[in-house]
Order: C-alpha cells, then structure tokens, then sequence
C-alpha cells in the first residue's frame, strides 16, 4: 500500500510537471509545481523517509562500526579444489554491495531449490566472467560499452582480474560463500566460515 | 515578513534567464543518465535471477516502478530509453524527450538495488529523474526550472548532512569516527591484504581526520549558500568536485551524479542575456 502510495506522489509530480509545461495564462501552474516539488523533497530530507526519487540523501551516517559480522565473500572452486576469490565484476549486472545486502539476511532461510536456483545463477556469471578475463577482454558487463570510462558502482571494489595472469586458468566448477567477521582495529584476524557451498548436482 | 517571502517566492518563479541555462541543465541531466545508463547494459538482465530471489520483492513494489511488463517489452523500453536520452542530449524535441526518459528512468533506475531496497538513491539517477521531469515542463526563458534543480541538487549535500546530525549528533564530525569511519570502508571494500592505501594513510593522521569530518559536514551543511550568492557558487563547483574525488580515493564512495555540480556555473553568462526575455516571459505567464 504505501509503494503504490509512493507512486501516486511521482505520477502527481509527473501531471504537475504537464500541467506547467503546458498553455500558460498565469504563473499558477509553476507556483503549484514548484511548491509540491520542494514540500516533497525537504520532507524526504527531513524527515528521513524515502518516496523515491524525493529522498533522504543519508549515507554514512552512523558512528563508524567497530566490527563487521558476517561479511559475505564469494570464491571459485576449480575442478583441483583451490578456491579463488572472485572479481566483484564478474557477477555485473549484480552488484555485490547490493548481493550481500539481499543475501545476507535471507541465506539461512532460503531453501535448498531456491539455493540451486542463485547458485546457478552465480556461477554461470562468474564461470562466464572469468572465460572472458582469460582471454583478456572486459571483466563484467558494465564495461563492454564504455570500457574504463563506465560509471563504477557507488562504492568501489578492487579490479583482480585486470591482470590476466591473475586469472583463474581452470573453469569453475561451485561457488562458495564465506561469511567474514574482525574487529576493525584488528583486520588481520578474521573468523571465517564457509555459509555456503553450490556444487552442481551435489544434491 | 510575509510580504518579503512573497516576493522571493515571486522572484523566484518569475525571474527570467538566459534560454542557455536550461539548455546546459538538459545537457547535464540526460548526459549523466546516459552515462550511467550505457554503463549497465547487462541492468535488465537481473529480470533473470532466479524467481526465488524475486519473492522477497513485494507486488506492490514491482508495480509501483512498472516492473511487471514482459521481458521483450522491457527490453523494448530500455532501447527507447537510450533514444530518448540521446534526443534529450541533442535538444531534438526536449520537452517531449526529458518527459519520456524521466518515466523511463523512474521504471530502470530501482532495478539495480530493489532485491533489498526501493530506494536506489545512492546509484546515480535520483537527481537526472527529478530534474528531467522539471525540465520537461520548462520553457526558454524560464528561469524557475534551474533554479529549483540547483535546490534539488543542494538537497544532496545538506540532507546527507542533517542525516548525520539526526543519527549520531555531532559525534560524527571527530576525528576518531572519521578514522574509524576510513579504516572500515577500506577493510569492507577492499577486503583483506589490500597493502597501503590512502585512507590509511589519512587515518594515521589526527589532524587529516579532523579537517576531513569538520570540514566534509560544514560543507555539507553549509552548501545552501550557493543558491545565494554568486561568490559562494564559484567557490562551490571546485571544491564539491574536490570533495567527491576525496571520496572516491579515500571511502572508496562514488556520488554518480558528480557532473551536476557544474550546473551552477555561470551558464547563462557564457552568452548574451537573450534580449526581451523577460519580456516575453511576462507575456506568455501574463504578468
């Protein structure tokens, strides 16, 4: 209810908008655009409360954390067993920031059809990514237009497997999900523990 | 008291500006969304994932960004999407193009984050959307349309900033959050082993932590004055495009819509003030 809400607001603005851009005989219609635009996005800002695309601009926000629980990492297994963490940009359209954000609430609830199902997902994008890393063309989707002039996602991750070499050579045949923990004064020691594993037909 | 309010509401609406300036706004808006956009080519391929992971996405949810349309019809979209930028870019048709594509974007834009979130704020298209749709009903001469997306663009900063100040008060702005605050993005983003970095460079200096949290909130909080004042707006565009390159490098945190911060350039200056503007614009609005 209250998305359909939140759409109501966007097609008011949207029939303010025609409404001022069209035959003007006064200034009325702007006076009435210009009003609801700002009421619409300082209540989003002040109040903290998203009706998207008027919304609350919050971003680090909080006091800075002192530990992280339960990070998720990915990793590739190769058919020797080694396991290679992944270029973020191999799961491109997916960012991971937004991945570990579905995911990490819902991995323990998810059942083992629905476990299937993501990780076969994941993998044929990984699988994919890395085949065409090794042969040295763009890592993810997002840079098969605009090649290093791509907009990076809002936060920015590490780029691996710009470097070939460092590229896994053998395909991969599962996935892992590792779930990280430390204290941010002490990163060197992390409590790690495999959350999940996909092997195709391991059921 | 009121009278005055008035009367800057009038200014405001009525003044009139060089057709230049929200020329340079549409080229702004619809360059930075194509930006973003050309660089997601694979974005409607999240239609894919697996059902599953679409159940935790209510109906509602979908329905209100119009994302229940059949692949072939999305896919359809989001090619005329890219059209519809591009006319925006070029001025061919703009109001008509800035309409189409601010829909467009409304529908795209969450498809990136709304696994977990309908609110994809921090992706690059909030502010191409708003200011599209103000544009779409702007007319040469208007002088409202710019002067309303400058707000929505400043909105940007100080709400980030009122953000911090509600959460956690003025704790935010010490340079021990802020220490905490690099160490914590880097290890989050740059994961284990990453070597020496800039923000641990920035966080082995108290007096770096200090000016960079007082003085990120106080520009932050002090960014409306540009909508005031000529001096402050010069003073603005360098040190905003500063600010989000000391982002990038050190929080490792991209603000997208960086490019919009040149809208507060003197576009209308760069050329000649179009003569009888302000006299057709009190024709056409009958003032």
């Amino acid at each position: 209810m209250t998305d359909l809400l939140k759409l109501g607001v966007f097609v008011l603005f949207a029939a303010l908008a025609i409404a001022a851009g069209g035959r003007r005989t006064s200034t009325r219609r702007i006076d009435v655009l210009v009003a609801f635009v700002l009421a619409a996005s300082i209540a989003a800002g002040v109040l903290q409360k998203e009706s998207w695309p008027f919304t609350n601009w919050a971003l680090v926000h909080h006091l800075s954390p002192t530990r992280f629980e339960d990070v998720l990492e990915l990793e590739g297994v190769d058919a020797d067993g080694r396991s290679w963490p992944l270029d973020a940009r191999a799961l491109q359209p997916l960012a991971l920031e937004e991945l570990r954000s579905w995911l990490t609430p819902r991995l323990a609830v998810l059942t083992a059809l629905e476990r299937d199902a993501l990780g076969r997902w994941l993998l044929g994008r990984a699988e994919t990514a890395r085949q065409r890393a090794r042969a040295g063309r763009h890592v993810g989707s997002n840079e098969r237009w605009l090649g290093p002039l791509a907009a990076p996602y809002h936060f920015t991750r590490p780029r691996p497997w710009d470097d070939p070499a460092a590229v896994p050579d053998r395909p991969f045949v599962a996935l892992r999900v590792y779930a990280d923990s430390w204290d941010v004064e002490a990163p060197d020691r992390r409590d790690r523990r495999l959350a999940w594993e996909y092997r195709p037909g391991a059921r | 008291m009121r009278a005055e309010v008035g009367q800057a509401w009038r200014r405001f609406v009525n003044a009139s500006a060089p057709p230049r300036e929200i020329t340079a706004a549409r080229i702004l808006l619809a360059g930075t969304a194509l930006w973003i956009v050309l660089s997601r080519p694979d974005l409607l391929r999240l239609l894919e994932l697996p059902a599953e992971s679409w159940s935790a996405v209510p109906w509602a949810r979908r329905a209100r960004f119009g994302l229940l349309l059949p692949p072939g019809v999305e896919w359809t979209l989001w090619a005329t999407l890219h059209l519809a930028l591009m006319a925006a870019l070029f001025g061919l048709k703009p109001r008509l193009s800035c309409a189409l594509a601010a829909v467009l974007l409304f529908h795209f834009a969450p498809l990136e984050a709304i696994l977990w979130t309908p609110n994809p704020y921090l992706r690059g298209l909030t502010l191409p959307v708003l200011g599209l749709v103000v544009v779409s009903a702007a007319r040469p001469g208007d002088g409202w349309p710019v002067r309303l997306i400058r707000v929505l663009i400043v909105q940007a900063y100080v709400f980030a900033g009122w953000a911090k100040l509600a959460e956690s008060g003025l704790s935010w702005a010490t340079a021990g959050n802020l220490r905490g605050w690099l160490l914590a993005l880097e290890q989050h983003y740059q994961g284990p082993g990453a070597g020496p970095s800039l923000a641990g460079a920035l966080a082995a200096s108290p007096l770096a932590c200090w000016v960079l949290a007082l003085g990120g909130l106080l520009f932050e909080l002090l960014s409306p004055l540009v909508l005031f004042s000529r001096r402050a707006r010069l003073v603005f565009v360098p040190v905003a495009l500063a600010f989000h390159l000391a982002n990038a490098l050190a929080l490792h945190i991209v603000f997208q819509e960086f490019p919009l911060v040149l809208l507060f350039l003197d576009w209308g200056g760069l050329s000649a003030p179009a003569e009888g503007t302000d006299r057709e614009t009190a024709a056409r609005t009958g003032a």
